[in-house]
């Protein structure tokens, strides 16, 4: 009964001690892979050679160019999608007209509503040079909606449309 | 050496985890949609397999009396995570895509239940050629139904082999088409697939006997 107890302490101890001093040794690497992950993104989205972005928090970027002010990158969500949220980055100019936007993370239903990836479809580069100044109302709006995929379609407009009212305060 | 030749047998054949048991299918059926996940899952399983076994079977040289459970646990956990920290700083894209599976590995009946059974009785060698064994029987039906499944499903094979082999992985891919039959992509269309090969397999097996 002892010597069970030992054994049962000794090798609690090596399995924390192994689990921790990996993770330990691999922080560093493992959050810069979650930066770099999500930076890849954005910097897709941007469009531009040379540029730096400063972080104001967590889900929004400035775009400097030169120590030039040109535009902000930010995030926005939606809930009204299928399946769960969806997480969208947008990045603007400095006139408030969309350079680019990019579904980071969703579970729509393959095959029909994840047409909003970039990897599947082109549809959501239709945003490229829009505005506030365009219609996003329902109909007779600027936007190709996509039939079988309503929900998920006007979920995405609507989140970046609500995007880009926020920044524009 | 017949009795390890018996253990490769069930392993991969008789006693398949996936087609005879039955065990394991949450992370199956959800990674199976392309090759490389399919693959990659398959790795870490024999590997974890592999090793949580001859460790197990280790510690049970100095636990005689029948204590495994709360060992075996124990083992499974650091393991896996081991594994969830490894592919997070060397595979993050894949971590990505498989990370989530890979943490219900450690409840996912399959290892324990294995692992409780065998090592009671065994001594490390064949306890480490039964985990390998075991591995390899997930490995070939994760491979079988990832190919099907992306393969008919989108069209395309060996897509994305980039985020497990770096620059050399990215002429891979062969694409077939352009469309493919969607519903193979969706859940139902693993659940299809596996009923398929597990029909297949009783028909060679029952023909053989």
């Amino acid at each position: 009964m002892k010597q069970k107890l030992i054994i049962f302490v000794f090798l609690t101890i090596a399995c924390g001690v192994s689990v921790t001093s990996l993770y330990t040794f691999q922080r560093e690497k493992i959050e810069k892979n979650r930066e770099d992950f999500s930076l890849k993104t954005i910097k897709q989205l941007v469009d531009q050679e040379d540029f730096d972005l400063v972080p104001v928090n967590a889900t929004k970027y400035i775009i400097y160019d030169q120590n030039v002010y040109s535009g902000t990158v930010f995030q926005s969500i939606s809930l009204s999608g299928y399946n769960g949220e969806i997480v969208l980055w947008i990045a603007t100019d400095s006139e408030g007209y969309i350079r680019g936007v990019r579904v980071v993370k969703h579970r729509e239903t393959a095959g029909i509503g994840d047409l909003i990836d970039i990897e599947v479809s082109e549809w959501i580069n239709q945003f490229i040079g829009m505005s506030l100044q365009n219609d996003w109302t329902y109909e007779n709006s600027d936007i190709d909606h996509v039939a079988g995929a309503t929900v998920t379609t006007r979920a995405v407009a609507q989140a970046i449309f609500h995007g880009l009212t926020l920044e524009s305060q | 050496m017949s009795k390890l030749s018996k253990i490769a047998q069930d392993g991969i054949w008789k006693q398949n985890p996936a087609l005879v048991k039955l065990l394991g299918l949450g992370p199956l059926l959800a990674v199976s949609n392309s090759f490389v996940t399919a693959l990659c899952l398959g790795i870490v399983i024999i590997i974890v397999l592999t090793t949580s076994n001859i460790l197990i079977s280790f510690i049970r040289f100095f636990l005689k009396e029948d204590s495994g459970i709360p060992t075996k646990i124990a083992v499974l956990a650091t393991l896996v995570t081991l594994a969830d920290i490894f592919l997070q700083a060397w595979y993050f894209e894949l971590h990505h895509r498989i990370g989530l599976f890979l943490a219900l590995m450690v409840t996912s009946f399959s290892l324990l239940g294995r692992a409780e059974l065998f090592n009671s009785r065994n001594p490390i060698l064949s306890s480490a050629v039964d985990g390998f064994m075991m591995g390899i029987g997930f490995l070939w039906v994760l491979l079988i139904i990832g190919s099907v499944r992306e393969g008919l499903g989108s069209g395309t094979l060996f897509s994305d082999m980039q985020i497990l082999l770096g620059p050399v992985g990215e002429d891979l891919e062969i694409t077939f088409s352009d469309n493919g039959f969607l519903l193979l992509i969706l859940p139902p269309g693993a659940f299809i697939s596996l009923g398929i090969l597990i029909a297949l397999k009783n028909l060679l097996s029952n023909n053989r006997s």
